[in-house]
């Protein structure tokens, strides 16, 4: 059968950023994919050579936008060890606290995400709406809903105020209830388990 | 397989191709090897002791180049990590993409980016760089000036 290529992308109304993939197709079947994604390579490797160890922290905490715990973790904890440094504990505890509500964030994002795509947007809008707790709890103990700049090679750069921790706690607490409901809904809903049958 | 077993193992099997045995921590091992002995080496560690490749870094240190390739062995939870030193009057190794995969954008990646020639992968072209980026030209070698106008020039930025 004849083959047809149609690219889609780079810049496409589907895409949330500028990549290309162009299918090979004999008639209704994908035979070949040939993927392009260096449109946004922001260089983040070379830009890190003309800095400090302490400037880049804040360079590496925005190599991914939702993730913002997870690069700037690892990084201060590599160069913690090629110095060596040794961190305080209460910075470990804050450290571990931080990481800890950005994963609820995270993966109630991607909750919600999968739903939407479902064309499920019940999903959507409640995992969502619990997210914006947790993103509420990060402002609290933070100050940013996003990118919190807490890491630092050596500890953290900011303590974590006694009078905020009732109120996080409060807040962590009122999602739970919800949460249940919702992983019950979606999991005993016939019509999405159906659909993802084989 | 315990840690112990599994060093001894990669020792004993591959006495000639190893070079160095840097015991850095309980998770984390890295084993350096010749370069001509990574194809058998990483298959070895990715077929026969069921590791997951998780991704290579190339590294210009100045005098010589160096790649390392991370293994996870997760029953274990031991990462090692093969490393390679190439001179930097012959940049090539033998490309593992024929057998995992997974290594071929990485491998595509550091070609573009240090200029490392891996023999045998079937599609060097670039990755993340523009298309009309000039050839011979490495972002993350030491040598690499962008500060030059002569580069920018030729760039047409």
């Amino acid at each position: 059968m004849e083959k047809t290529i149609i690219p889609i992308g780079p810049y496409h109304p589907l895409q949330e950023e500028p990549e290309l993939f162009l299918l090979t197709v004999e008639g209704e079947k994908v035979v070949d994919i040939d993927v392009h994604i260096g449109y946004n390579h922001r260089g983040i490797e070379k830009l890190s050579e003309t800095k400090t160890f302490d400037q880049s922290t804040f360079l590496i905490e925005r190599i991914c936008g939702i993730c913002s715990t997870s690069h700037p973790f690892a990084y201060t904890r590599a160069v913690e060890d090629i110095i060596p440094i040794e961190v305080p504990e209460r910075a470990k505890y804050i450290r571990t606290i931080i990481a800890e509500g950005e994963r609820i964030h995270s993966h109630l994002l991607w909750l919600g995400l999968a739903g939407h795509f479902l064309g499920y947007n019940t999903v959507y809008m409640w995992a969502w709406k619990l997210r914006e707790e947790i993103l509420d709890v990060m402002e609290i103990l933070t100050g940013n809903r996003n990118n919190y700049a807490m890491f630092k090679p050596g500890g953290v750069r900011r303590d974590i105020k006694s009078e905020d921790i009732p109120v996080v706690i409060k807040k962590i607490d009122s999602i739970v209830p919800t949460l249940e409901m919702l992983k019950k809904a979606v999991i005993d809903d016939p019509v999405c388990m159906l659909g993802r049958k084989e | 397989m315990t840690r112990e077993e599994v060093l001894d193992d990669l020792r004993r099997k591959f006495k000639d191709d190893i070079i160095e045995v840097f015991d850095k921590s309980p998770k984390r091992v890295y084993v350096e090897i010749k370069p001509d002995s990574i194809v058998q080496v990483a298959s070895y560690i990715f077929k026969d002791l069921k590791a997951r490749f998780n991704t290579a870094s190339g590294v210009d240190l100045r005098y010589h180049m160096e790649i390392l390739y991370h293994f996870l062995i997760e029953d274990i939870n031991l990462l090692i990590s093969l490393r390679v030193k190439l001179q930097k009057q012959k940049l090539e190794i033998d490309s593992i993409s024929p057998i995992f995969e997974g290594s071929s954008w990485i491998e595509r990646e550091i070609h573009e980016i240090l200029g490392i020639n891996f023999k045998g992968h079937k599609d060097l072209r670039k990755l993340l760089l523009p298309d009309d980026w000039p050839e011979g030209v490495y972002p993350l070698r030491r040598d690499y000036k962008e500060w030059d106008k002569n580069v920018i020039r030729d760039r047409g930025v």
